[in-house]
């Protein structure tokens, strides 16, 4: 009679008396796999012939694509299904826990309570595994159905399935810890839901803070991606979220392997990681907890203090920052409503979780030391960024304490991508905007941060600037400031003159030739494919354009383009912005010739229809006024086309800040007509300064 | 045998029990009385290992029943409330147990669950009661253990199911190494099952003999003697207990009968008899040696 009771004894009498959760996933993942797939596939054939594309090898492709994405775990439903159904598996096999009259049976089987407890875990991943290997066949017979099922895809929804299968773990030790450690189903559930979103809560308000309260703080820096990561990688749901989200983008043959071995393991460790712990964890309190926890909040009561003292500054900082918002969505005092939202968070909180532990009214007041130092610590957090107290936007080191400097504007965000195509403003700049002699960036630093401690000079138009700084000792520091636009405009010839601010103003300056393709390149009436060229002659082009690039001086690049080269990655992505190709770059012009295209930026070569002239007056911070509406006119007749268009001068240079002083900037036109090639063109416009024909003048109410 | 060892235990502020000492010996029938709230519940759920003392151990045939899993396989725990899992019946309760206990009697279940006249396959949460007890003790018995631990199990069932139970006890007992250990506020539903009774107050352990040391120990004696002999008597007698109505004395008291009748006879009573104690009669006279208000503990 005492002889060991086998593991899988137990687990399957779990699995029989929890048959009803495997009937629920079989229910709900066949929701989330076969009939999704069947009403996503019939939706892209939709949308596709609703865009009237009816080549059959590139539905198919695409449909591939898609699908591989599908069983790849790129679907969020599939994901959802994994989360929740954890969630499930842990509350429904663990509220034994929560029952002394069902405790009373359990504890005193003949087994140990942690083979209980893993046996649990075992019949739950099984009562969840069965149903979703079921339904991940159903959906690879569907897509051998309809033609789209290739030989790769068994392995990537296998893999897929195991990475399932290993995020189901991750987040169900968490609603096992979260079980384990109270007593009541609606505490465990709640628990479960704290345990999970805590660390990623906690890091996106602790990130949210500065970009609220300081004005110099960069949403692109680093430790902004710090805190995003710290979100994904601090819980198994936000790294299953983000696994979810990469895996729909890699339907491509062998993207998929591609981003398993790049980022895909990386979440999968972390998200196992985090299980591991909590299932270690959740083993060694189902040995300790004891059976009289049942009916309490929290088994250990001692644990009560701790958790409100990590809860309440997290709800306190939430609940300031919700309440800051209400306020400015109403125009009030920001910083009365956050401290406001504080306070009230604070105690509405701290007795709402007094509640749940106890359930007295007598004893809201509870655990008054962990609270009073919870208080200390959110108002702590709270003064800290909303007074500045560390001097984050007064931050200038002194010079001799930098050793090089990097500056972008925000011209430049559109273009400012590295070469794994990441929009990331800081690493770019780092990687190829740093330089040593930096003395006109100190000083527009200093601007900035005189800007900031003064306030921004009235009647003055301003500019956003990013400046990152790297010490002495390594550090990197990034900030925002607001400089006037005249100041910035003085020093860009200045930087201009240095290799490094062009080769960070021009991306393509730092691309290998062999890996870029010429794309395009286009005046106001042409636009010429040049994708047809072999791999030697882009190059050719590249290596040319970058000669002829890299030696143009700052007032040749004032005047505007001839016409403009678009580049792109071999496999078509696109690098940064348009670049111009100056009536300077004699050789680049001439291989353009070589195939047939000769540059023209005036607007003779097109039959205009109309001229549309928008009067946009601006605030002097350069943004629309929102007092004053913009009015536009449209020019049809031919006489009046011809008194607009004189002057009007191309526009689509936009690198320069120096080139706004060039254009006027209040009035914006847009040209439509026809091309030599009967093509129908549409190209934005601009009027030196000081050259408005008198229509527009008028129409703008200008003297 | 189980053997209680100091075992104390607090729930929050509320003392469960304290410093409780006591052996079970194997082939009785122990019962534990005590009024609601004196730590009944509480005992058995340590001696069944579902819950840690905080101080002492409980040990089940020489090992400690709450660290060592396999030492619960010789002992069935049936609580005042027996948990059957949703929706469930008879049968796959049986299934779920007969998985832990190795030496589960499907067979003897089938038997008994046919003598009792219920269902196997009928939902449980459609019986009575009554009937959820009896199936509990079924199960335990069925389970082949050598301890049956049961909390307030004979309350709820009427006195005829009562008596087949208690019969099928003295079956176990003289097939197998059978002890039940029997907890209940009643002591008269105690009385004939008992050989062995302990007496739980406020957390501790009151008392504890066998059933025959009481009754052979303890007497009632109505009796009529002249006033001259009431004295020569009280003082030959170890009198626990005096009553007098007019010029008949009752008293209660300790030592062996035959002693007693021969004291009895000196003193030349008009009218003497000896009358048998019954097991609650036999508590109220030992509680109030024990200086506690009886009546306060069992009624």
């Amino acid at each position: 009679m005492t002889s060991k009771i086998s593991y899988f004894n137990i687990m399957r009498q779990s699995a029989r008396q929890r048959i009803w959760y495997g009937a629920c996933m079989a229910l709900v993942l066949f929701i989330a796999l076969p009939v999704a797939a069947m009403l996503h596939f019939s939706g892209d054939a939709a949308e596709l012939a609703k865009r009237g594309v009816s080549d059959a090898g590139y539905i198919l492709d695409n449909m591939k694509t898609d699908f591989r994405a599908f069983v790849g775990g790129g679907y969020p439903l599939t994901s959802i299904a994994v989360g929740a159904g954890a969630l499930l598996a842990a509350w429904s096999g663990l509220s034994y826990l929560h029952s002394s009259r069902n405790l009373d049976l359990m504890h005193s089987l003949p087994v140990k309570r942690e083979k209980i407890f893993m046996a649990q875990t075992g019949a739950s991943l099984l009562l969840f595994a069965v149903p979703y290997a079921a339904n991940l066949l159903l959906v690879s017979i569907l897509g051998a159905l309809l033609g789209i099922y290739e030989p790769d895809m068994a392995g990537i929804s296998l893999a897929a399935f195991f990475v399932h299968l290993i995020f189901f773990l991750a987040v169900y030790f968490f609603g096992s810890a979260a079980m384990l450690l109270t007593g009541k189903l609606l505490a465990g559930i709640l628990g479960s839901l704290v345990l999970l979103g805590y660390l990623p809560g906690a890091a996106l308000l602790l990130w949210q803070l500065p970009s609220i309260f300081y004005s110099t703080y960069s949403r692109a820096s680093r430790s902004a991606e710090m805190a995003v990561s710290a979100a994904v990688y601090s819980s198994p749901v936000c790294s299953l979220g983000d696994f979810c989200v990469r895996a729909g983008k890699m339907g491509k043959p062998g993207a998929y392997w591609r981003f398993f071995s790049d980022k895909g393991w990386e979440l999968l460790a972390f998200g196992a990681a985090a299980g591991l712990v909590m299932g270690a964890l959740s083993w060694y309190l189902a040995r300790i907890r004891p059976s009289e926890g049942a009916g309490h909040s929290l088994v250990f009561r001692r644990t009560e203090g701790a958790f409100k003292l990590a809860l309440l500054p997290v709800l306190g900082i939430a609940g300031g920052q919700f309440f800051l918002s209400l306020g400015e969505l109403n125009g009030g005092a920001r910083d009365a409503w956050f401290w406001f939202g504080i306070v009230f968070s604070l105690i509405i909180c701290s007795a709402l979780i007094e509640i749940i532990y106890h359930f007295d009214r007598n004893r809201l007041l509870d655990h008054k030391l962990c609270t009073g130092i919870a208080i200390l610590l959110t108002v702590g957090i709270g003064a800290w960024f909303q007074m500045d107290l560390g001097g984050f936007d007064n931050f200038l080191p002194a010079a001799s304490r930098v050793k090089a400097m990097a500056v972008s504007y925000y011209n430049w965000y559109g273009s400012v991508m590295t070469e794994d195509g990441e929009m990331d403003v800081q690493t770019y700049l780092e990687k190829y905007g740093m330089m040593e002699a930096f003395d006109p960036i100190y000083r527009l630093a200093q601007e900035g941060v005189d800007a900031v401690r003064g306030g921004a000079p009235e009647d003055t138009q301003m500019t956003g600037i990013t400046v990152i700084y790297q010490m002495e000792n390594g550090q990197i520091k990034q900030r925002e400031y607001e400089i006037p636009t005249a100041a910035l405009r003085e020093t860009e010839a200045l930087l201009y003159e240095q290799e490094a601010y062009r080769n960070v103003m021009f991306p393509i300056l730092t691309r290998d030739p062999d890996a870029v393709r010429v794309m395009d390149v286009h005046d106001p009436a042409v636009s010429v494919d040049l994708m047809q060229m072999s791999s030697e002659e882009s190059a050719e082009l590249v290596r040319t354009y970058q000669e002829e690039l890299s030696t143009m001086s700052y007032e040749q690049l004032l005047e505007p383009a001839s016409a403009i080269l678009r580049f792109c990655d071999p496999d078509g992505s696109w690098i940064g912005n348009g670049l111009p190709v100056s009536r300077y770059f004699e050789r680049t012009l001439a291989v353009l010739k070589e195939r047939g295209y000769v540059p023209d930026a005036s607007l003779n070569n097109i039959k205009i229809s109309s001229i549309t002239v928008n009067c946009r007056p601006t605030d002097k911070d350069g943004t629309e006024s929102e007092a004053e509406s913009s009015d536009s006119a449209v020019y049809t007749l031919p006489d009046d086309i011809e008194a607009v268009r004189k002057n009007l001068v191309w526009d689509e240079n936009n690198w320069l800040l120096g080139l706004s002083d060039t254009f006027e900037q209040d009035i914006l036109v847009d040209v439509e007509g026809i091309n030599a090639q009967g093509e129908s063109v549409y190209i934005s416009c601009r009027y030196p300064r000081g050259k408005i024909p008198e229509p527009v003048k008028e129409f703008c109410g200008l003297d | 045998m189980i053997e209680l060892r100091g075992i104390s235990k607090k729930f929050d502020d509320v003392i469960a029990l304290t410093d409780v000492s006591g052996t079970i010996r194997e082939g009785s029938v122990f019962g534990l009385v005590g009024t609601n709230g004196a730590g009944k519940s509480t005992c058995l759920r340590m001696i069944s290992g579902v819950l840690k003392p905080d101080a002492g151990e409980v040990l089940v045939d020489e090992k400690n029943v709450y660290e060592d899993a396999e030492i619960r396989g010789n002992l069935f725990f049936i609580s005042d409330d027996p948990y059957y899992f949703p929706n469930a019946t008879p049968r796959e309760m049986m299934r779920y147990y007969a998985a832990y206990y190795n030496g589960y009697d499907r067979e003897r279940f089938s038997e008994l669950m046919g003598k009792f006249g219920l269902q196997e396959t009928r939902k449980i949460r459609t019986f009575s009661k009554g009937m959820k007890k009896q199936l509990s003790v079924i199960l335990g018995i069925c389970a082949n253990t050598k301890y049956l631990i049961c909390d307030e199990t004979f309350d709820g069932l009427d006195p005829v199911m009562r008596q087949a139970v208690k019969s099928i006890f003295a079956v176990e007992m003289m097939n197998r190494d059978f002890t039940p250990v029997i907890a209940s506020h009643n002591l008269r539903e105690l009385e004939d099952l008992c050989d062995h009774v302990g007496l739980l107050h406020r957390g501790g352990m009151l008392l504890s003999k066998d059933v025959e040391e009481l009754k052979s120990g303890l007497h009632r004696i109505q009796c009529a003697v002249k006033q001259e002999e009431k004295e020569q008597l009280l003082a030959a007698l170890q009198v626990v207990k005096m009553e007098q109505r007019g010029s008949l004395l009752m008293l209660t008291v300790r030592g062996e009968e035959r002693q007693i009748q021969a004291v009895i006879q000196q003193v030349h009573p008009v009218f003497a008899e000896i009358i048998p104690l019954t097991l609650e009669e036999i508590f109220v006279s030992e509680t109030e040696v024990a200086g506690y208000d009886v009546k306060d503990l069992l009624f």
